[in-house]
């Protein structure tokens, strides 16, 4: 069964009203995964890689097409809808982390629950932690760690609701290769355990030939 | 959605209120002035009635006349006061609203609502009046009570001259502080619905757009877009600085835009204010054509029946036989009735009162019941106490100017130094890149420059202009030229760039002590 499926999804940045010049971001995407799949995106940079992931997430509105969620087109949805949606069944890793610069390391991997309302798995969330080497700096704020330990927060953050989805945007771009293997057998574990489906960006050969299948992205469209 | 829901987002919301302290604090001080500025001009209505009704009694037209004016007076500032609190909080708000904007687009994106967000606003909102709104409330009544002191003691010397007589033996006017109920729900509910619609616009915005567009705040900015090009004459002037300085100037608009804005408001009210006040004390003095004016007799009938002018002219010279009177004959017209007054200098009151009576008895006849009345009083009441009140207008109206000033200059600040944090990081590139301090330093200096000149080029004009409105509406009715408040203008010009240029030192001295990483990563 396709958990994941886009048709014909566009994004346009730019234009006439704009007055800026036109850039085809995605440009007919046709796209399915299966439920339970691990699948990585490759291309170039610049070339629609994390664009079509917010899109997969709901996070930005394409200028056409559809995305499909379980048989259920996101877009369909009212905003609040598609909010509590994302924040039940999909998580997300930023390739910028996005984390929120006034909260501990703990309480913004505890943030997705806690604005669902719903209550946290303690002993989960402290086995995600310890196992991303992140437990002596559950107090830390964003901007005391590093890059590759802000990357790490985004990925527990990601996983601590149990998400079916998880969409990770270059999650080992920041790590050493060793920290890199160790998050790709995370989301392996995860993976398995939880029979979530996970779409992860990367740059990486090494890491994009772990996945079930590898996509890959050139000028908007799939090449492969 | 219950309370659990939200507690992530109030945790959010007080730890950045936490985190930029000085913009907080600022927009507490910004509401705490406002409301304190509400109450207190509330507050001196209430008292001006009181004291006009104490020593007028409250039937009296001329009470009534008197405590119109008063709210009249009382309207026109309490309203120039609210358009300003508006327009200020929303400012201290706008500052950071970029800012805002990224964080609820940060909250978005992982899974915040609409009602969420919305509840993030409100929550700010109310517990920055719960700081700024009781303080203000204190300070506006202790500005009426100081106020009403000082005005008090001023009417000690007009007492104690016994210059005034009023209804039912009053002889002192007293101006006290009265505290009022609904003076003080005006200020609260004013300044509460002024800062939650304040905050509530980059909330707005926000959930407008896109998470990943509020993250990435790209909203179209015609600015950005095209290249930015710099006279010749700037480079000449300014150097590389103020090429660099003037393109950062062009880039930024939005982010000036709130300097500028509470700058022009500033100098707007200012001159208007100014000129109003000054208008105020030459009316004060037009106001009293008769400054010995102590008793008077007035006739009053139908406009069809009103007194021919050789009839009044005879009065006139009769009366004015008194020893040592002297007249003074008015007739005007109202609804339908018509009035001849004489109004008499004299220093027996009592004596040329009864005078008149038999004068107006014996020219006109004894007044029969509907047609007319004639009248004698004591008229001394009405020249001194409109002296007084115009005294009190007068010390409310440079007081009104200088806590209004102070409000602006608070203003500015706050969004100076809001604007210097949040380009810290641009500002530390720049360092990093190679600018020195010195080069820095000049870079703001022209940064300031254009931001002054900017405000000064809009708020000169629209003050002029409302100056000019407040002349045609306000005091038409009383006659003295339209002089061009060039002092205030002066004044607002040295001000603007003493308060900007202040206000940057003051901002960029934290910046320049941070070195280049600290300042990256923020
Ligand atoms: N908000 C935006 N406005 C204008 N153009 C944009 C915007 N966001 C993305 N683009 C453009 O869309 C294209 C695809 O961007 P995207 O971020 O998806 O690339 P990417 O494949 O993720 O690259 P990288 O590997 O460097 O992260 C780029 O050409 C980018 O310039
Ligand atoms: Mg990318």
């Amino acid at each position: 069964m396709n958990i994941l499926r886009t048709a014909d999804l566009k994004k346009h940045y730019g234009g006439p009203p704009s007055g800026a010049a036109l850039v085809r971001a995605l440009d007919g995407v046709d796209l399915a995964v299966e439920q339970g799949e691990f699948v990585s995106v490759v291309g170039s940079s610049g070339s629609g890689k994390s664009t079509l992931l917010h899109m997969l997430g709901g996070l930005d509105r394409p200028t056409a097409g559809s995305v499909e969620i379980s048989g259920q087109p996101i877009f369909a949805m009212r905003d609040d809808e598609l909010t509590i949606f994302r924040r039940r069944h999909i998580g997300f890793v930023f390739q910028s982390y996005n984390l929120v610069p006034v909260l501990t390391v703990e309480e913004n991997i505890r943030l997705p629950l806690e604005l669902d309302g719903s209550e946290p798995d303690g002993p989960f969330i402290s086995q995600v932690i310890d196992l991303l080497g992140l437990s002596d700096r559950r107090r830390s704020l964003p901007n005391q760690l590093s890059g590759g330990q802000q990357q790490r927060v985004a990925i527990a953050r990601a996983l601590a609701a149990k998400p079916a989805i998880v969409l990770a945007d270059e999650p080992t771009g920041n790590l050493d290769s060793r920290g890199g293997l160790d998050v790709m057998g995370l989301l392996k574990i995860s993976g398995e355990r939880f029979g979530q489906t996970i779409v992860l960006i990367t740059h990486n050969p090494q890491i994009a030939q772990m996945a079930d299948r590898i996509i890959r992205i050139e000028d908007g469209r799939i090449a492969s | 959605m219950t309370g659990s829901h939200d507690r992530a987002i109030r945790r959010v919301t007080r730890r950045s209120l936490k985190q930029n302290r000085s913009h907080t604090l600022f927009t507490v001080l910004a509401i705490t002035l406002s409301a304190a500025m509400i109450s207190a001009v509330c507050g001196f209505a209430a008292s001006g009635r009181q004291m006009v009704f104490d020593f007028l009694g409250q039937d009296v037209m001329e009470a009534q006349l008197y405590s119109a004016t008063v709210y009249t007076v009382a309207a026109v500032f309490g309203a120039i006061l609210v358009a300003t609190s508006i327009i200020i909080a929303s400012n201290a708000f706008r500052a950071s609203a970029g800012e805002r904007t990224r964080q609820f687009g940060l909250l978005g994106a992982v899974g915040a609502t609409r009602k969420q967000i919305s509840a993030a606003v409100v929550y700010e909102g109310v517990f920055l009046c719960a700081l700024g709104i009781p303080l203000g409330l204190l300070v506006g009544n202790a500005i009426h009570l100081a106020g009403a002191g000082i005005v008090d003691a001023l009417f000690g010397e007009v007492n104690a001259a016994r210059m005034v007589h009023g209804a039912n033996g009053a002889s002192e006017l007293h101006f006290i502080y009265v505290f009022s109920w609904p003076a003080t729900a005006l200020a609260v509910v004013v300044s509460f619905a002024t800062v939650l619609i304040s905050a509530w616009l980059p909330a707005r915005q926000a959930s407008r757009v896109s998470p990943i567009d509020a993250i990435r705040q790209t909203r179209p900015s015609p600015a950005s877009a095209q290249s930015v090009q710099l006279s010749p004459l700037t480079r000449r002037l300014f150097g590389c600085e103020g090429g660099l300085a003037a393109k950062y100037a062009k880039r930024h608009r939005r982010s000036y835009r709130a300097t500028v804005t509470a700058l022009a408001i500033s100098v707007i009210l200012f001159i208007a204010v100014s000129f109003f006040a000054s208008g105020m004390e030459r009316s004060m003095a037009a106001a009293l054509p008769y400054a010995g004016v102590t008793a008077g007799a007035e006739y009053i009938a139908a406009e069809d029946r009103r007194l021919p002018p050789p009839v009044s002219a005879r009065v006139a010279d009769r009366l004015a036989e008194y020893p040592g009177a002297v007249i003074h004959l008015e007739e005007t017209t109202e609804d339908g009735q018509a009035l001849t007054v004489w109004l008499a200098e004299t220093d027996d009151v009592a004596g040329f009162r009864a005078y008149a009576r038999s004068v107006l008895d014996q020219v006109i006849g004894a007044p029969s019941a509907g047609e007319y009345r004639l009248n004698t009083y004591d008229a001394s009441q009405i020249t001194a106490g409109q002296r007084a009140i115009m005294l009190a207008v007068r010390l409310f109206a440079y007081g009104f100017v200088a806590l209004l000033t102070l409000i602006a200059v608070t203003n500015v600040i706050s969004t100076v130094v809001t604007n210097l944090r949040l380009r810290q990081r641009e500002f530390a590139l720049l360092r990093g890149i190679g600018m020195s301090k010195r080069n820095f330093s000049r870079m703001l200096g022209y940064e300031s420059l254009l931001s002054s000149a900017r405000a000064l080029l809009y708020g000169i004009p629209l003050g002029s202009a409302l100056a000019y409105i407040l002349y045609k509406g306000f005091m038409g009715s009383v006659e003295f030229g339209f002089a061009y408040p060039w002092t205030a203008v002066g004044i607002s010009v040295l001000g603007v760039l003493v308060i900007v240029f202040a206000a940057t030192w003051i901002a960029q001295g934290r910046i320049r002590r941070l070195n280049v990483i600290e300042a990256l990563q923020e």
